[in-house]
């Protein structure tokens, strides 16, 4: 009986936590010295008919699920950021690397990882002189709508 | 002495049909001597019966208690046992209702937005559209360069494939 209380009591334990996981960036997000910003679904819904200027987002708008950007020029918190890309971005997680960058002392460096439904990840992480950023953004992006984008 | 009236009487006794005085009275005739022969059977019956100094046998009443304390025994036992089954099952069955309940209570309350989950930073469609756009146009710029950077492949591939053929005209065209 007892044996068996604790197991329910374990499998709840692991629901919740594994409910409370998203990525493993949200850590940062109220994190002292870290710049956030994060567009829902419902935002991106509200913008459908804008287009003041810029690129143009006509057609992506609606494609779009989510987006996060965290930016960072302390650098205790850079290096965790850093670390937690290493170790998140990987392979084994999924994520493959489409694009590495290293230009004037800045570096970028781009992933991507498929989830089921269409679904899209691409991650953009960039080391500047001072400053650490990972743009997040989620959606059902196709090769025409990433060809639209860089062809503008 | 044979009495007629006995034999009847006798009948109602043995089928459970004769009354207080009835049976009285074949008492009394058979605890007479002048009882006939073919009566005597009967007759060490009745005796028996209404003899009061029956002699019990040694130890009787103790054993009677032993066996009595044995099957109240028993039968306490029998009913601890039940009881401890019937708490037993009604534990397990209120624990798993409790379990239940709670599960079905944590599944349908509202999700509360957790310092985890993300909220929208943004105040205005307006402000969200441009930090949109900032982030796709990183997203963008570097695509881009990655593209620029394989046509910088292909032409160097071009490049190195014409002076290769240009090489292997060459070597065609040397005199045997």
């Amino acid at each position: 009986m007892k044996r068996f209380l604790l197991g329910i009591l374990l499998c709840l334990c692991t629901a919740t936590f594994a409910h409370a996981q998203t990525t493993d960036f949200d850590r940062f997000v109220d994190m002292d010295g870290v710049t956030s910003v994060y567009v829902s679904k419902a935002m991106f819904d509200m913008m459908t008919d804008m287009q003041p200027g810029g690129l143009d987002l006509k057609g992506i708008i609606n494609k779009l699920e989510s987006l996060q950007v965290l930016s960072s020029e302390k650098s205790s918190v850079i290096e965790k950021m850093k670390n937690t890309a290493r170790h998140a971005l990987t392979r084994s997680n999924g994520y493959e690397t489409l694009v590495r960058i290293h230009d004037n002392g800045e570096d970028t460096d781009i992933y991507q990882k498929k989830h089921s439904d269409k679904l899209n990840e691409f991650i953009v992480v960039t080391q500047e002189k001072k400053e650490f950023t990972v743009i997040l953004i989620t959606g059902r992006l196709d090769r025409d709508d990433l060809k639209g984008m860089i062809h503008q | 002495m044979d009495n007629p009236e006995i034999d009847p009487l006798l009948a109602r006794f043995y089928e459970g049909t004769a009354t207080e005085a009835e049976e009285n009275m074949l008492k009394a005739y058979f605890a007479r001597e002048d009882v006939p022969p073919r009566l005597r059977t009967d007759q060490a019956f009745f005796r028996q019966l209404a003899r009061t100094d029956i002699p019990l046998p040694e130890g009787l009443g103790d054993r009677l208690e032993t066996l009595i304390d044995r099957l109240d025994s028993k039968e306490t036992r029998k009913r601890r046992h039940r009881r401890l089954v019937l708490r037993r099952t009604v534990g397990i069955a209120a624990m798993f209702c409790l379990l239940c309940s709670a599960t079905a209570w944590w599944l349908s309350r509202p999700s509360a937005p957790s310092a985890l989950t993300p909220q929208d930073t943004c105040a205005t469609p307006e402000e969200a559209y441009r930090e949109t756009q900032k982030a796709l146009s990183a997203l963008a710029y570097g695509l881009n360069r990655g593209v620029e950077g394989m046509k910088t492949v292909e032409r160097t591939s071009e490049k190195v494939n014409q002076q290769l053929m240009q090489q292997l005209n060459h070597i065609k065209n040397l005199p045997q």
